[in-house]
């Protein structure tokens, strides 16, 4: 191993060498804690991009929706109007139920976007708590790692015979 | 009817969205990286922990190895055997506190620690449980000894049978009791036993031979005597051979008694013999006739040799003699250089030719024998029996039939001695050892200077056989006593270095005796 190499090629005495080599797995550990939460924030971020996107692309579509509906609306006018039909009575209401029809579809559209986007920002603090949650658990186990020995300490005081044997 | 034309189908909004989990690709790389950093780096430092738990248990292995073995020596020569295993429980958990203290900062090492440590203190405990054992053993043994020789003097100063008996049953229940308490195994308490009956018998034997050497020598050799006769072999040829050293002691002393006895009745005759030779001297020299009957009294008296009759016959028969100056001044000369007997011999023939008056005579010898009196030898007599009895001694160096060939050769050769000195009351002393010299020739059984090649040395003599001498043989045996008093030598080796010491120093003393005849090796 070349850490291993590194350090006895250094001269140093097991103790010396042993605490070298924890304080590198620490570094190892804070690396990888340091990544998870880099990672989480970058898919934050990309899904906050993603959730500003989703709003616009909303507007633009209920824009366009609006443009087509008042497109028919006015093409049913013009069509009445040329065939002499009165704009009251029944085809007043065809027309007006056309309109809040139209509206719907472009509320339908805004409100597309407006849930898209909400779960893109899910998506994204969903990203950053899985970060956290895996730089906590890099750092645990670093710390599990570090305390390999300890645990063998206690196996082998599991293992001793009680204090005195002669009682 | 014409219509306008109407755009109808406008192009919806682009959907501009991007994929979410793209962007979070470089962080989650980033953190795999981070990972792989991190469980090497995890395991290197695992790697090198382990060492150097490796080492610090090595250490306090050490340390612990070395303190229950300083503590396993300390209890080996502990004596507290009542206290032994309790002391060593506090002392092993106290070692147990100083190891928590300097190696519990890490529980790894202080648990392999810990383990170790009471595997091994269980096996001290064990290892102490039984020295205590054993040094409980050892008391109740040495207990018991002491027991049995206070049994055994009891029993051998006494000669009621009733309290014989009820001793004798005290010191049987003593051995049982042991034996029953497993303290001594049945054949050791059978041994016990024996060993007691052979000291009583050998305290007895040894009372007797104090008291009767002759008596004890007598009994010992009888083996069918009640008193002795379950007695060691080894053990009797011993006391065989005390009570014939101490036969022979006392015999030595009251030959030397009877001699000196003999010697004062020699000398007070001669004193007497003296008085009266000097006053029939002075009355010869004044002219007096002395009679016949006054002569022949004076030549029956002891004190007269027939010599002295002679000169005294003669003096009578030619008349009073004067002295002549240069003859006394060449007798007071030759009274100093001169022995005894050669200053005598020249005086009388003084006297014989009529140059020296008998009161000058009995003056002059009588200085010499004053001036030789602090060197006088012992009498004929003594000095030859002495010489048979020393040479012919078979001392310390024979044990069974050569020791009592040895001893009747010597007891014969005495016998003939002292008829011989019966037979020639007034031998001189250097006929005495002549013929002391021929009765050893004819009884001599036993060849010396062979029993000095296959004698051992003794242990505590530094240097060649030619530096065991008499002097240094009392050196080493007072070593050898020192020794065993100090238990640095065994019963067992002692006797073997004083039997040794003994032989040497009959032939030392014997070659003494006969120098012409030693040689020394």
């Amino acid at each position: 191993m070349c850490l291993e190499t590194a350090l006895v090629a250094a001269g140093m005495n097991a103790a010396t060498a042993a605490t070298t080599a924890s304080a590198v797995g620490y570094a190892g550990t804070a690396i990888s804690a340091l990544g998870a939460i880099q990672s989480g924030r970058a898919q934050a971020r990309a899904a906050e991009f993603n959730a500003e996107a989703a709003i616009k692309q909303a507007a633009a579509n209920e824009a366009a929706q609006r443009r087509k509906s008042a497109l028919l609306l006015s093409q049913g006018r013009a069509n009445a109007a040329a065939s002499g039909i009165e704009i009251d009575g029944s085809p007043l209401e065809v027309m007006a139920d056309s309109a809040a029809a139209a509206e719907m579809d472009a509320l339908t559209i805004r409100y597309g976007g407006q849930a898209r986007s909400a779960q893109e920002r899910m998506t994204g603090r969903m990203a950053l708590s899985s970060g956290y949650t895996g730089a906590a658990s890099a750092l645990l186990m670093g710390l599990n790692n570090s305390s390999r020995g300890s645990r063998s300490s206690a196996a082998a005081q599991a293992a001793a015979p009680p204090a005195s044997v002669i009682n | 009817m014409p219509r306008i034309p109407v755009y109808q189908q406008q192009v919806a909004a682009p959907d501009i969205r991007v994929d979410v989990g793209q962007f979070g690709e470089p962080g989650r790389s980033m953190q795999r990286a981070g990972q792989v950093i991190a469980e090497s780096a995890s395991d290197v430092a695992a790697r090198f922990k382990e060492a150097e738990r490796a080492q610090k248990l090595m250490v306090a292995q050490g340390r612990m190895t070395r303190d229950l073995a300083d503590l396993e020596i300390e209890f080996g020569r502990d004596t507290e055997w009542q206290t032994m295993p309790r002391r060593y429980e506090q002392r092993t958990r106290q070692l147990l506190d100083g190891y928590r203290e300097a190696y519990g900062s890490d529980p790894v090492v202080f648990g392999m620690l810990q383990r170790d440590f009471q595997r091994s203190q269980l096996r001290g405990y064990v290892d102490v449980n039984k020295m205590a054992r054993t040094r409980q053993v050892e008391a109740g043994k040495a207990d018991l000894d002491t027991t049995l020789e206070t049994y055994s003097q009891m029993l051998a100063t006494t000669a009621d049978p009733l309290r014989t008996a009820e001793i004798e049953g005290r010191a049987r229940a003593a051995i049982q009791g042991m034996v029953a308490s497993g303290m001594i195994g049945a054949d050791d308490g059978q041994k016990r036993e024996r060993q007691l009956y052979d000291r009583i018998a050998q305290t007895r034997a040894i009372a007797m031979i104090r008291d009767n050497p002759d008596e004890a020598f007598r009994r010992l050799s009888d083996e069918n005597d009640p008193a002795f006769r379950r007695m060691d072999p080894r053990t009797r040829e011993g006391l065989l051979t005390q009570a014939n050293n101490r036969a022979t002691t006392l015999a030595n002393e009251a030959a030397r008694l009877s001699d000196r006895a003999e010697r004062h009745a020699e000398r007070r005759l001669r004193l007497e013999g003296d008085r009266l030779m000097k006053d029939i001297e002075a009355r010869i020299d004044s002219g007096e006739v002395i009679g016949e009957e006054e002569l022949q009294r004076l030549q029956r008296h002891g004190g007269v040799s027939p010599a002295e009759m002679r000169i005294l016959r003669r003096a009578l028969r030619d008349g009073p003699a004067q002295t002549d100056p240069q003859i006394y001044m060449d007798l007071k000369r030759a009274n100093v250089v001169d022995t005894p007997e050669d200053f005598e011999r020249k005086a009388r023939a003084a006297v014989e030719a009529g140059k020296l008056k008998l009161s000058d005579y009995s003056a002059l010898v009588n200085q010499n024998r004053s001036d030789n009196r602090g060197d006088a030898p012992p009498s004929p007599y003594k000095s030859g029996r002495e010489l048979v009895s020393q040479t012919l001694d078979p001392g310390a160096i024979f044990q069974g039939s050569a020791a009592a060939i040895g001893r009747t050769a010597q007891a014969q050769a005495i016998v003939e001695f002292d008829n011989w000195a019966q037979a020639n009351p007034r031998a001189t002393r250097a006929e005495a050892v002549a013929e002391a010299q021929q009765v050893i020739k004819r009884y001599q059984v036993i060849q010396f200077e062979s029993i000095a090649i296959s004698l051992g040395q003794p242990q505590f003599i530094t240097g060649g056989r030619n530096q065991i001498t008499l002097p240094a043989l009392d050196a080493a045996e007072r070593e050898v006593l020192r020794r065993l008093d100090a238990g640095l030598l065994t019963r067992a080796q002692a006797d073997l270095e004083i039997r040794k010491i003994e032989g040497w120093r009959t032939i030392r003393s014997r070659e003494a005796a006969t120098p012409s005849q030693s040689t020394r090796r």
